[in-house]
C-alpha cells in the first residue's frame, strides 16, 4: 500500500463514502471538472458524474443555504469552500441556519452536513488565502468543529464527520496538504469524534495543538529531549469542539505543566477557551501558569512577514523552557 | 523539457519562415533572451525565450517553415514549467515533503480516560507557592482537605513541626512576626507604609553645591538666613514653590511661600508650616520656630500646623551629613537639605584663608522643574546666603 | 394578460478581430495620437504582464494573477476615467492602475506578498486589489454615495468577473445604485471563465449586462477586445454618471487567454483549440492592424516601443527587487493609529524574536 498525502486522504474518504452511500453529495467550486483547486475531489467528477459532484456557480451564501436545503431532506452534502477567508458570506446561513435546525424544530428537522475548507497560513498565498478563524465557528452553539492534522486522521475523521447526523466544520490546514505521507487502508474506518489524541507520551510537561502547528510542536518536543533530556506530553486536539477536556485534563495532572500552541490570533483564541477550563479543573495540579504560543494580534500578514507571525519552534521553546523553569 | 510552439506573430498569419537562429542545442539562454529571427510576409520578428533554460531540440533550420501553433523549440525549464507538474493549487506554494508517517491514528492510548487521575498532589498555586517559601515537601504534607487536598493549616502545622524541631521554639499562627521584630506605629507606619507610593511617580533631580558663608556676623540664625535665602530664590524661579496635580498635569504656583520645617523627633519626623514666611518678620519667625519645636517634643503640635507647605527646607546638618538626596512630599515639587558647616581652604587675593561652607542639597521633580530652573534657584540660594 | 416591461441590451463593436471598422469610428480616433496611446498603453501593459509571469516561473515573485487578453478593457477604462475619480477594481486591471499612477513595482510587490505594494504613492485615491469576490463592488457604492452625499462630479468605477456576477454582493451593489442612482459604472471582465467555472455555468442569463435591468440600471454589453468600443462605452457611461444621471453595468465580452492565476492550469478543464481560437480575436492585434493600415504605426516603430517599454519595465523590476523586506514591526505599526498596550506588548515579543532569530543567523 503506498503512503498518500493529507489531501490525498481527503479525496480516498470522499471516494469511499460515495462508493457506499449514495446520499454523499459534493458541491462547490471548481470540484468537478477542475476536481477542485488542491485536487482534493480529484477524479470523484469522472467517477460519480454531475449529479453527485456538482460544480457551483460563484456564491458563497448559496454553497451554504444549498447545503442546509439539500441535509433537511436526507442527502449528506460535503460542501467545500475555496478558502476559510471566502467561507464569510456564508456564516450567516451557518450561524443562523446550520447550526440551529435540529433545536428549533425540536429534531424534527436536522442538518447531517459537512463544511470543508482549507485553512491557515504558511503557503505563501496572496492574502485572505490564510486565515485561521476556528475559533468563530467554535464559539457558535450547535456545530461540531474538527481539525485533522495527519492523513490518517483526515481520513478517518472526515468518514466521521460526514456519518454524523449534526453539521460539521472541517477545517483542512493547507500547510499541511502534502507535507507528510502516511499509510491509510482504505477499508472505512471512521476515528471517533469529540476525542483527542496522544501523540507523544511525557511526563515533564504537556503540549496541546492542532493543525498544522503540530509540526513546530513535535519538533520543540524533539529539541526539549535533545537538550534537557525531558519529556513532553503531545495531543492532538483534533476536535475543537466540543473538546475532550478528559484527555487533556489527565496530562496536566500528570505533568503540572502545559504550554498550547496555536497559528490563530491570541485574543479569544481556542487556547484561551483551554486554558480556562484546565484553570478550572486542573487547578489544584498547576505548577506553573497555562501558557499559550499563538499568532499574534494582528491580521495575518501577506507573504514576506508570514514567518515571523507564525509561532516558530524557537518562540514554542522559548515558553517551554519558562514554563518548566516557573518557581 | 517543454516544447514552445510558434505564437501568433500578431499578423494573423499561418506560418513563418525560420531566417536565423540565435541559439543551439545545449546552450542555456535566460528568460526575454531571442532566440530566433522568424520572417513572416510583412517583417522580420525576434522571438524571445518563454523562459530560462536549456535548449534540447530546434524544429527546423533557416529557411523551414514552421505553421503557427505548431512546434519550434524544446527548452529544458531552470524551474519546471507548470505543464508537466501539477502544482495542486491556485494560490501559493505547497511543499511537497517526503516525510512518512508511522504512527497509529488514535495515537497512544490512554489507560484510564473517563475519570482524572486522583495520585498526584493537590494544592492550589498559592499553597505551593506557600510551601516553596518555607521549603517545606508538599509530598510530606498530610492534606486535610476535600480528596486529601492540602491547605493551609497543613502547611502551619507542618511549619510549627519543622521550627520546633529546629529551635524548640514555638509560634501561634503562621502570620504573627518572627521573634524581635516589632511593628511600626504612628507617624513611623505612616512613613513607611506612604513613602513608597508617593514616590513612584516623582522624578526627582537632586542638585548640590556650597554656599560660602564666610561673610556671615557671628551668632546668625542659620535657619533664618536659610528661610530668607528660599523666598529670594523663590522670587527668582516662583515654579519651585507651586504643587502639582500629576492627574491633571497642572501645576499651581503658589504667591505665598508656606515654608515647612522639617523637624525630628523620637516619634519621627514632623514637618509644620510656617504661613506665609516673606510677611513675618525676623523674631516673629524664630518665635514660631521654636514654638513649633517645643509643641512637636511635646507631642501637641496641632494638625493644622502641619498642612499646606508649599516648600520644604530640612536642616540635615546640626549633627552630620554634608549633601543629601532629601526627598519630595506630594504635591511639592521641591525640597532643600542644608547639611554641615564646614570649613574649607581658600586662595582669597592670592593668600590662603580659611572659609565656613553650608552645603545645599535641593531635588526637584523634574516632571515639572528643568535642569535650568533648579540651577538658578541654587544660584539665587547662594547669591543670598553669601552676602553678609 | 398584457406586457408590463420589455428590455433590450446592446452590443457596441466598432473594430472586428481583424482590425477593420465595422461602422463610422468615434470622434475622439480621429485624433491618431490618442489612439496610438491606447494601443501603446495595451502593448506596455501585456509586456509588464509577461514581465511578471517570468518573474514568477523563475521563483522571483509569489502567485500572480495576469491579464492576457484583456488589456483593452483596462485601458479603456483607464482613459476615460479623470484624476479626481475613483476606480475600485477586482485583480486584473494593472492597465488602468499603471495608467492612473500606480507603480508596476507596486504591483510586483503586492503579489510577492508586501502590504506596501497597496500604499500606491501615487495613486492616493484609488482601492487596491480586491481578493474576496465582489466585494470591492459595495465598496465602490459607498464611495459613490459620499460623492453624491458631497454633491461632488466624481465617479467611480469599480471591476469585477463574470463569476463575481453570481455573488450576493453583486446584486446588492447594482441595487442600490439603482434605488439611490449612485455616480458609478460597474464594468464586468466577462473573460468567459471563473477558475474552471465557464460562462455557461455561471449563470442561465442571455446576458451578464441584462442584470442591470432586475436592479432598474442601464446595461449594456460591448466587445472588450475593442480598445475603442470600450472607451467609447466607458466615455458615455461616465459622464452619464458625473452628471447626475445614474449608474450603468457594462459587460465587457473578452477571453482569457492566460489560467486564472500563475498555480493553476487551465488545460485541465479548457481545450487548446478553444485558447487558439480565443487568441485570433486578441485586442493588441486588431488595433495594430488598424493603425497600420492607417499608416500610423509600423513594425519598426513597434520594435522600437516595445524597447522602451522593457526599458521602463527593467527599471520597474529593479525597483521591486531592490526594496527592503517589510519590518517584523510592519506586523504591528499599520493597526491603529495608536497602538494598543496588548499590541506593544507582542510587538516587542516579535522584534526580540527576531534580532535573537538574526543573531543566530536563522534570518
Amino acid at each position: 500500500m503506498a503512503e498518500i498525502t493529507l489531501i490525498e486522504a481527503i479525496t480516498q474518504a470522499l471516494a469511499y463514502e460515495m462508493a457506499v452511500d449514495e446520499e454523499v453529495i459534493l458541491l462547490g467550486e471548481d470540484i468537478g471538472v477542475n476536481g477542485g483547486v488542491f485536487r482534493a475531489t480529484s477524479e470523484l467528477f469522472k467517477r460519480f458524474g454531475a449529479d453527485r459532484v456538482l460544480d457551483t456557480p460563484l456564491a458563497e451564501s448559496m454553497i451554504a443555504g444549498l447545503t442546509i436545503g439539500m441535509a433537511t431532506q436526507g442527502l449528506k452534502p460535503v460542501a467545500e469552500f475555496q478558502f476559510m477567508g471566502f467561507s464569510y458570506p456564508a456564516l450567516d446561513q451557518i450561524i443562523n441556519h446550520a447550526a440551529r435546525f435540529r433545536n428549533r424544530t425540536r429534531g424534527r428537522l436536522h442538518c447531517p452536513l459537512v463544511f470543508r475548507m482549507p485553512y491557515g497560513t504558511g503557503i505563501h498565498a496572496p492574502e485572505h488565502h490564510s486565515e485561521s478563524t476556528e475559533a468563530l465557528f467554535a464559539h457558535i452553539p450547535g456545530l461540531r468543529v474538527v481539525i485533522p492534522s495527519s492523513p490518517a486522521r483526515a481520513y478517518g475523521l472526515l468518514l466521521a464527520s460526514i456519518r454524523n447526523p449534526d453539521p460539521v466544520i472541517f477545517l483542512e490546514p493547507t500547510r499541511l496538504y502534502r507535507l507528510n505521507k502516511q499509510k491509510v487502508p482504505d477499508i472505512g474506518v471512521a476515528l471517533p469524534l469529540d476525542q483527542s489524541f496522544i501523540l507523544r507520551e511525557g511526563i515533564d510537561i504537556t503540549l496541546i495543538s492542532w493543525g498544522s502547528m503540530l509540526h513546530e510542536t513535535l519538533l520543540a518536543a524533539d529539541k526539549l529531549l535533545q537538550e534537557k533530556g525531558m519529556h513532553a506530553e503531545v495531543i492532538d486536539v483534533a476536535t475543537i469542539k466540543p473538546l475532550d477536556i478528559n484527555t487533556l485534563l489527565s496530562s496536566v495532572e500528570k505533568t503540572g505543566r502545559c504550554v498550547i500552541i496555536h497559528e490563530a490570533a491570541r485574543y479569544c483564541g481556542v487556547g484561551a477557551e483551554i486554558v480556562a477550563q484546565l484553570s478550572e479543573k486542573a487547578f489544584l495540579f498547576l505548577q506553573a501558569p497555562l501558557q499559550r504560543v499563538t499568532g499574534y494580534d494582528v491580521t495575518v500578514p501577506y507573504a514576506q512577514l508570514e514567518k515571523q507571525y507564525l509561532p516558530s519552534v524557537t518562540r514554542i521553546y522559548n515558553v517551554i523552557e519558562q514554563t518548566l523553569e516557573f518557581t | 523539457m517543454t516544447t514552445f510552439n510558434l505564437p501568433d506573430l500578431g499578423e494573423g498569419l499561418p506560418d513563418a519562415e525560420i531566417r536565423e537562429w540565435y541559439v543551439q542545442v545545449d546552450d542555456i539562454i535566460k528568460v526575454d533572451q531571442p532566440m530566433v529571427a522568424m520572417e513572416t510576409a510583412k517583417a522580420l520578428v525576434d522571438i524571445p525565450a518563454p523562459f530560462s533554460g536549456k535548449i534540447t531540440k530546434l524544429y527546423g533550420k533557416p529557411g523551414d517553415i514552421i505553421k503557427t501553433g505548431k512546434a519550434l523549440i524544446d527548452i529544458e525549464a531552470e524551474i519546471s514549467a507548470k505543464k508537466n507538474i501539477d502544482q495542486a493549487t491556485v494560490v501559493g506554494n505547497l511543499q511537497l515533503g517526503n516525510r512518512i508517517i508511522d504512527e497509529s491514528p488514535l495515537g497512544i492510548q490512554q489507560k484510564q480516560i473517563s475519570t482524572p487521575n486522583q495520585n498526584g498532589i493537590k494544592a492550589t498555586p498559592a499553597i505551593r507557592a506557600l510551601a516553596k517559601k518555607f521549603q517545606i515537601n508538599l509530598n510530606d504534607c498530610k492534606g486535610t482537605g476535600p480528596n486529601g487536598q492540602i491547605l493551609v493549616a497543613d502547611i502551619e502545622k507542618m511549619i510549627q513541626q519543622k521550627s520546633s524541631k529546629e529551635n524548640g521554639t514555638t509560634t501561634n499562627s503562621l502570620f504573627s512576626l518572627a521573634s524581635g521584630y516589632e511593628p511600626l506605629r504612628g507617624v513611623r507606619r505612616v512613613m513607611a507604609s506612604t513613602m513608597k507610593q508617593t514616590q513612584l511617580s516623582i522624578v526627582p533631580v537632586t542638585l548640590v553645591d556650597d554656599a560660602d558663608i564666610h561673610a556671615w556676623p557671628e551668632k546668625t540664625d542659620i535657619t533664618l538666613r536659610l528661610i530668607r535665602a528660599v523666598m529670594s530664590a523663590c522670587q527668582r524661579e516662583p515654579r519651585l514653590n507651586a504643587w502639582f496635580d500629576e492627574s491633571k498635569l497642572a501645576l499651581c504656583k503658589h504667591n505665598q511661600i508656606d515654608l515647612g520645617l522639617a523637624m525630628d523627633a523620637p516619634e519621627g519626623l514632623f514637618v509644620p508650616v510656617l504661613k506665609n514666611v516673606a510677611q513675618e518678620s525676623a523674631v516673629n519667625l524664630r518665635k514660631t520656630i521654636d514654638k513649633f519645636k517645643l509643641e512637636v517634643k511635646n507631642r501637641s503640635i496641632s494638625p493644622d500646623d502641619l498642612l499646606g507647605a508649599t516648600f520644604v527646607l530640612s536642616n540635615v546638618g546640626v549633627f552630620a551629613g554634608r549633601y543629601a538626596t532629601p526627598i519630595i512630599i506630594p504635591p511639592m515639587v521641591a525640597i532643600l537639605a542644608a547639611g554641615r558647616i564646614n570649613e574649607k581652604v581658600v586662595v582669597e587675593e592670592g593668600k590662603i584663608s580659611v572659609h565656613k561652607q553650608l552645603p545645599l542639597s535641593l531635588t526637584v521633580d523634574h516632571r515639572v522643574i528643568t535642569g535650568g530652573e533648579a540651577a538658578r534657584f541654587l544660584s539665587a540660594l547662594m547669591l543670598d546666603l553669601q552676602a553678609a | 394578460m398584457s406586457e408590463v416591461a420589455r428590455f433590450s441590451i446592446e452590443y457596441t463593436r466598432f473594430l472586428d478581430s481583424k482590425g477593420e471598422a465595422q461602422q463610422d469610428l468615434p470622434v475622439f480616433t480621429h485624433s491618431m495620437h490618442e489612439l496610438l496611446k491606447l494601443y501603446q498603453q495595451m502593448m506596455l501593459t501585456r509586456l509588464f504582464d509577461y514581465k511578471a509571469v517570468a518573474l514568477q516561473r523563475t521563483g522571483m515573485l509569489n502567485t500572480y494573477a495576469s491579464t492576457l487578453g484583456q488589456e483593452a478593457i483596462s485601458v479603456g477604462i483607464g482613459a476615460s476615467m479623470q484624476r479626481e475619480d475613483v476606480f475600485c477594481p477586482f485583480y486584473r486591471d494593472y492597465a488602468a492602475q499603471i495608467m492612473r499612477g500606480v507603480k508596476m513595482s507596486e504591483i510586483l510587490s503586492f503579489w510577492k506578498g508586501n502590504e506596501w505594494g497597496n500604499h500606491f504613492s501615487e495613486c492616493p485615491l484609488d482601492f487596491p486589489i480586491c481578493v474576496p469576490i465582489a466585494t470591492q463592488l459595495l465598496h465602490a457604492a459607498g464611495v459613490a454615495t459620499a460623492f453624491k452625499l458631497r454633491k461632488q462630479a466624481r465617479v467611480v468605477v469599480s471591476t469585477c468577473g463574470d463569476g463575481a456576477t453570481s455573488e450576493g454582493d453583486f446584486y446588492e451593489a447594482l441595487n442600490i445604485a439603482g434605488v439611490w442612482q449612485l455616480p458609478i459604472v460597474f464594468v464586468i471582465d466577462n473573460n468567459q471563465w471563473a477558475i474552471s467555472v465557464p460562462r455557461k455555468h455561471q449563470s442561465h442569463a442571455q446576458t451578464l449586462a441584462q442584470k442591470a435591468i432586475a436592479a432598474g440600471i442601464h446595461g449594456e454589453q460591448v466587445d472588450g477586445n475593442d480598445v475603442i468600443a470600450m472607451k467609447f462605452v466607458m466615455d458615455k457611461a461616465i459622464t452619464k454618471a458625473r452628471d447626475g444621471h445614474g449608474p450603468s453595468l457594462i459587460e465587457a465580452l473578452s477571453y482569457r487567454l492566460c489560467d486564472h492565476t500563475t498555480a493553476d492550469d487551465a488545460s485541465r478543464y479548457r481545450r487548446e483549440e478553444e485558447l487558439q481560437q480565443a487568441w485570433q480575436e486578441e485586442p493588441l492585434r486588431r488595433l495594430k492592424n488598424y493603425l497600420i493600415n492607417q499608416k500610423s504605426w509600423s513594425n519598426e516603430e513597434e520594435e522600437n516601443f516595445k524597447k522602451e517599454c522593457e526599458k521602463k519595465i527593467e527599471i520597474a523590476v529593479a525597483e521591486y527587487l531592490s526594496l527592503a523586506k517589510p519590518l517584523v514591526t510592519d506586523l504591528f505599526d499599520y493597526h491603529f493609529a495608536k497602538l494598543p498596550p496588548d499590541l506593544i506588548e507582542q510587538r516587542i515579543e516579535a522584534e526580540a524574536m527576531f534580532m535573537l532569530s538574526k543573531d543566530l543567523g536563522n534570518g
